[in-house]
This record gives structure tokens, sequence and C-alpha cells, in this order.
């Protein structure tokens, strides 16, 4: 089995950051990922990140994968760790392809967005219903359509489809939009949106294409429905630690559990950075830092190894 | 290796078809792209071919599969002697 100092389980921007800081350490670093996309790439474009006034997930995140390239670094792309496995002074890592060995691990695998689970979903998926405006926005040129979440996923999707749909309602389930400001103000002042709160979805109608959406109004407790064309779906994230169960602490959210001063974990010698972790703000520019901290913390760790 | 071609139906922001195309490049298989920002009347072609919407679109060998499903493309890759 391969040896390695440093595990990095996870290639968003916490784990790139992570692995362009141990490669500039020299720290013999291995990089496991699903994929080079995760959850920002899904995002429609991205406005808070300093350097790039706007720019796409996808092309931030091609961005990011070309930093990381630039080093020296070992990557297993298209590998999903499994489980790990703690072995005296070592953490076996187990991929569905393969087993490695290393002294250190950074976990950063990030969040993906959660599903609706309510009746019809699968039904509906692929005709009418999306889980990604970036794949799927132009299906809907000229159609109504509905986005479900009222955060700053779900605004700046309503926003979007504002270039291509005539209507567009925005389905909250809270009392209030919780999104950014600025987003919010956005999203009231455009005529083509009609934001919708209090509203607890219960299921998609239509024959083979998406027709309705019902609705529970949690004021009035009385169903609703709003006729629409296309639907997607935006109701925040979950985090990627389904693979960590019983090895380190995890919060009522299945967050890691993190020390912010040096993204250590419940277990020395793990650490974990990015949306996986307990932090109340989840941000790309965050994450970077995170990732950032996490590589220099595993750095010092290894250094009182030897 | 097997000559017949594979075919996406992308967009250029869809993540999931970035995935998919640096999936096949790393494993060196061609594929033709069809862009459906670029040539968007081939949407209904699409359409057809896999009954539904939603992007990213691989055929293989007649075969269809939509969204990034890694399973059901290596299994796909490995029947029609991709890989």
């Amino acid at each position: 089995m391969d040896l390695y100092d440093l595990i990095i389980i996870g290639a968003g921007p916490a784990g790139i950051t992570a692995g362009i800081y141990a490669a500039r350490k020299k720290i013999k670093t291995l990089l496991i990922t699903k994929d080079f996309t995760g959850q920002v790439g899904l995002s429609w474009k991205i406005e808070n990140y300093p350097g790039f006034k706007q720019i796409s997930g996808l092309k931030l995140m091609e961005n990011l994968k070309n930093h990381l390239k630039e080093y020296e670094i070992e990557i297993k792309n298209f590998e999903e760790v499994k489980q790990i496995v703690k072995d005296n002074n070592y953490f076996q890592t187990i991929t569905n392809e393969n087993k490695y060995l290393a002294r250190t691990l950074i976990i950063a695998t990030g969040a993906l967005p959660k599903k609706l689970a309510i009746k019809n979903e699968k039904k509906f998926l692929g005709h009418g219903l999306s889980y990604c405006l970036t794949c799927d926005e132009k299906a809907f040129e000229g159609k109504i359509v509905a986005v479900i979440g009222g955060g700053n996923a779900g605004a700046e999707a309503a926003l979007e489809l504002q270039k291509f749909c005539p209507k567009i309602y925005l389905l909250e389930y809270l009392e209030n939009l919780t999104g950014d400001e600025i987003l919010k103000e956005e999203v009231l002042n455009s005529p083509s949106i009609t934001v919708i709160t209090n509203a607890q979805v219960l299921s998609f109608e239509g024959e083979k294409e998406l027709e309705k959406i019902i609705f529970k109004d949690r004021k009035t407790n009385k169903e609703k429905e709003i006729l629409i064309n296309g639907c997607f779906v935006e109701i925040g994230t979950k985090s990627n630690t389904e693979f960590l169960e019983g090895l380190v602490e995890l919060n009522e959210k299945k967050e890691i559990i993190v020390d912010p001063k040096t993204m250590v974990t419940s277990v020395k010698g793990i650490f974990a950075a990015g949306d996986v972790g307990n932090f109340n703000q989840k941000q790309i520019i965050l994450a970077c830092g995170q990732g950032a901290l996490a590589a220099l913390s595993a750095y010092q760790y290894l250094k009182t190894l030897k | 290796m097997n000559n017949n071609l594979i075919k996406i139906y992308s967009s250029p922001d869809c993540p999931y078809c970035y995935t998919v195309k640096d999936y096949l490049n790393q494993k060196g298989i061609n594929f033709e792209e069809i862009d459906l920002y670029e040539e968007p009347e081939k949407r209904k072609e699409m359409e057809e071919i896999s009954h539904q919407k939603n992007i990213p679109v691989l055929v293989i060998n007649n075969e269809v599969v939509v969204g990034w499903n890694k399973e059901k493309i290596d299994e796909l890759l490995k029947k029609y002697g991709f890989i």
C-alpha cells in the first residue's frame, strides 16, 4: 500500500487550496476526488470572490484545478473514498478502487444539494424538474418556471431565469427570503419574479410533463397550486460525511466538528476544511482560507511525528 | 478499440457535462460533442433520443445515459469495447 504524508479528500476550493499549500511545503501528498466541479461548479455566477468581478462556478473550478496542476501533487480523480480506518499511527483510506495509507488527512468533501423527497419528484426529473440551473435553464426559454428555495442560490437562480422566462415563482418555506440583502432587493424589485413565502411544497403534478406545483400555505394551512412548465430546486446542501460516521465527531447536521484555530477534528492528525465543517458561514473564500490553514496545520503536525 | 462514435449533448456552463467529458478524456476515449448553446436546434433531437429534457446526455451505441452516472457509463463503455 502506498504511504503518503498527507491525503486530501475532495477537490473543491478547500481541498485544492490545501493541495497548493501542501505541495509548496513539499509534503508527499495525494489528493483523491470524485470530480473537480462539486458544489461550486453548479453556481451560475460568483461575484464575491476577490480578483474576479464575475465568474461562473465552473470557470472558477477550472482555474483552481489548473493552478493545482502546476504543482507536483499526485491526483486520483473519479475515485470515491468509502471508508477510513485508523491503523496505529496511520490512516488507511479505502476508495472504490484502491487503498492508500497516510500520516495525516484533510477532509474537504464539501456538501451537495439536498433533494426535496416529495411526491412525483422522480417522475418529473427531466420532464420539467431539474437540480442544475446551469445545465438545463435553456430548456425553459419562454416558459413559466418556479424556483424552490429562497436563499442565495434560489434568488440567484430566479434572477438568472429572468433572462429567458417571462414569469418566475420563487417559493420559500420560511416567512422571509434568507439570502444576501443585495439579492433580496433585486428579487423583490423584479417585475417578472413572484415571491411566495411560507410555502411548504407538497407535490409535483402533471401528465407526462410537469404542469403544477402543489404547496401548503403555512400561515393559513390551505393547499394551493401554481401552474408552471419547469422547476429548479435550491433548498440548501448536505455535508458529505457519510463515510466518516464513527471516526470523527459530527454535529447534529452531520458536519465535522472542527477547531477553527487549526482545523483539527476530534481525531489527532485528521483536519477538515470547507463546507464539510461546522462553520456558520459557507463561502468559497472562507473554504480556501480553511484549506490553507488545514495544510499548514498538517505540516506542523507532521513535523512533530519526525 | 471500438470505433463507433460516442456523442454527448452538453452546454458550456453545465458542470456534469464537464465531468463526463473530463472522464472520457482521462480514459482517452474520443467523442463528438454537441453544444446545445451553439446549436440550439439540436435540443429536439436530444429530447427525442433521451425521452427527457435534462443534460448531459451521453449516447454510446444508441444507448443513453442522462447525467453524470459513472457506473452506468463504465458499464456501457465495457459492453461496447471502449475500455
